[in-house]
């Protein structure tokens, strides 16, 4: 089997992350930090599942007991220069 | 890993600095358990920005930085994992005179210290090295090239190998809820999976929740969750080298080894609270101080936005050592808003202490009685 890519906006590896949870790092924040799934410009929105039942599979936890990583705004990208012309009038 | 009750040190808190004094204690021959509420560096020690200078505005606190700078910048080799160090420099940008004469008197000090002092540039100067700089209202800058930017998931993995190597027990997920006393002296603490013995001394390296603890046991330490955020844009090409600090507003722009631009700016709601719930003020207001500052920022996507702590004591340094008030109970806490940079010297100093009784003159005067005694460290020059 060719490369298995599971987050995309950061290219990372099945076997990377594999090799990852083999190494001990069984949280996803640790995974996400030491490979940077779920950094890229979907904020893991693609791939952080697919992690978690990796992780899931590889350990024996089962789905519902793995951490998911706070979701952060914002939900889209969005450019500085709007911010900043944002004209919203802070409290 | 079967964990052991009972052994001589319980730090409470994985963090960087809670890491350090671990793997010193260890490195220096001790037993040590680790226990972390969390994962391991879920407090301000994934939180933070990543910057690591030796220029502060008075002697103490220099001397401890630069101390820790030295150490910094050879961690990769010391503890045989790359912690990613590069020197990009500090670059102050100042709008008032008396701001960049301050700055003069102070490298007079920092040179004394031996520490490199920098150099103040002129207008001109900054427009030449710094193209992409707007330097409408600017009077000047202050490089300080011996600072530079650590990776900090980078260092704290690079303690925890470390510390697992040397034996250290590291308990994720595991809460401490209360200091355990006899007759006047700590002997272990109280946890979501039981009681741990500490033989030798229990350290409280908990960040600002450090203070709670000593609590549990009738010691107060000044020292304030102070809510701080920080936010990412998209990865660029490398062009912004140095951190750059609008001292108008205080806030600051930089990219990350991966090219990210970090944003960071104070704002009103730099409050006191447990919580790391993210305003929607902070974007806004760092996004307009630095789009100011470096207008070309304007088109650059914001990813990502996040909170952590600053745990800030009155005189804005940090608490280290021994409390007065009960026997074997030690603190490392109270970083303000740099205690990343510190964790090398601090966990060095603090394991002189505690295992071979030798206070560090660098470290001595940190000391948590000081709140009391009045001997605060004073920060002479606070620019913004
Ligand atoms: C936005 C931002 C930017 C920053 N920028 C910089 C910078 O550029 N340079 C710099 O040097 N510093 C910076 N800092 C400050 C720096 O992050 C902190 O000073 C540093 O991480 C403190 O490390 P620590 O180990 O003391 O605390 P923490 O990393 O907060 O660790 C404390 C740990 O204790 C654990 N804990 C708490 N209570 C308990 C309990 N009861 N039982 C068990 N465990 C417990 C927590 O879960 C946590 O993991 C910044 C901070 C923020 C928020
Ligand atoms: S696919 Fe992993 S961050 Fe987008």
């Amino acid at each position: 089997m060719g490369k298995v890519i599971v987050c995309f906006c950061e290219d990372v590896t099945l076997d990377e992350i594999r090799k990852a949870i083999k190494e001990g790092y069984r949280d996803l924040e640790h995974l996400k930090r030491l490979l940077g799934i779920g950094t890229g410009p979907c904020q893991g929105k693609q791939c952080l599942i697919t992690v978690a039942r990796i992780l899931a599979e590889d350990t024996g936890i089962s789905v519902s007991e793995i951490r998911l990583p706070t979701f952060r705004p914002p939900a889209r990208p969005v450019p500085l220069g709007v911010l900043a012309g944002a004209g919203l009038e802070e409290e | 890993m079967q964990a052991s009750k009972k052994s001589e040190y319980v730090v409470v808190g994985g963090g960087v600095v809670g890491l350090s004094i671990a793997y010193h204690l260890a490195k220096l021959g001790a037993s040590v358990t680790i226990v972390e509420k969390r994962y391991v560096g879920s407090g301000s020690s994934t939180r933070n920005a990543a910057n690591a200078r030796a220029h502060f505005f008075n002697r103490e606190a220099s001397l401890l930085a630069w101390e820790s700078l030295k150490r910094m910048r050879k961690l990769s080799r010391d503890l045989g994992y790359n912690t990613l160090f590069v020197r990009r420099g500090y670059l102050w940008l100042f709008y008032k005179e008396e701001h960049l004469e301050a700055m003069r008197r102070y490298m007079k000090t920092w040179k004394e210290l031996g520490i490199p002092e920098g150099k103040i540039l002129g207008v001109d100067e900054l427009a030449k090295r710094y193209p992409y700089l707007n330097l409408r209202g600017i009077v000047g800058g202050y490089l300080a090239d011996a600072n530079g930017r650590y990776h900090h998931d980078a260092v704290v993995r690079a303690y925890w190998i470390n510390c697992r190597r040397l034996g250290v027990s590291i308990l994720e997920y595991v809460e401490a809820r209360k200091v355990l006393v006899r007759s006047g002296r700590a002997v272990g603490v109280e946890t979501s999976t039981g009681a741990f013995e500490a033989e030798k001394a229990v350290v409280l390296a908990a960040g600002p929740w450090t203070r709670v603890l000593a609590e549990t046991v009738g010691v107060e330490l000044p020292i304030e969750p102070i809510r701080k955020e920080a936010m990412v844009t998209e990865p660029l090409k490398i062009t912004i080298k140095p951190l750059v600090i609008n001292t108008k507003v205080n806030a600051y722009a930089q990219q990350t080894l991966r090219g990210e631009v970090l944003l960071s700016s104070a704002t009103p709601l730099d409050v006191p609270t447990w919580s790391y719930q993210h305003t929607y003020q902070f974007p806004i207001r760092a996004a307009k101080a630095m789009v100011e500052t470096i207008p070309a920022l304007a088109t650059v996507n914001w990813l990502r936005q996040w909170a952590g702590h600053y745990a800030t004591t009155p005189d804005h340094n940090p608490v280290l050592g021994y409390v007065d008030e009960v026997e074997n109970l030690a603190v490392a806490s109270g970083f303000s808003g740099h205690g990343f940079m510190l964790a090398p010297a601090v966990g060095e100093f603090m394991a002189l202490l505690l295992e071979k009784g030798y206070l560090h003159p660098v470290m001595a005067p940190f000391d948590p009685g000081r709140f009391k005694e009045g001997r605060m460290i004073r920060e002479d020059l606070v620019i913004g």
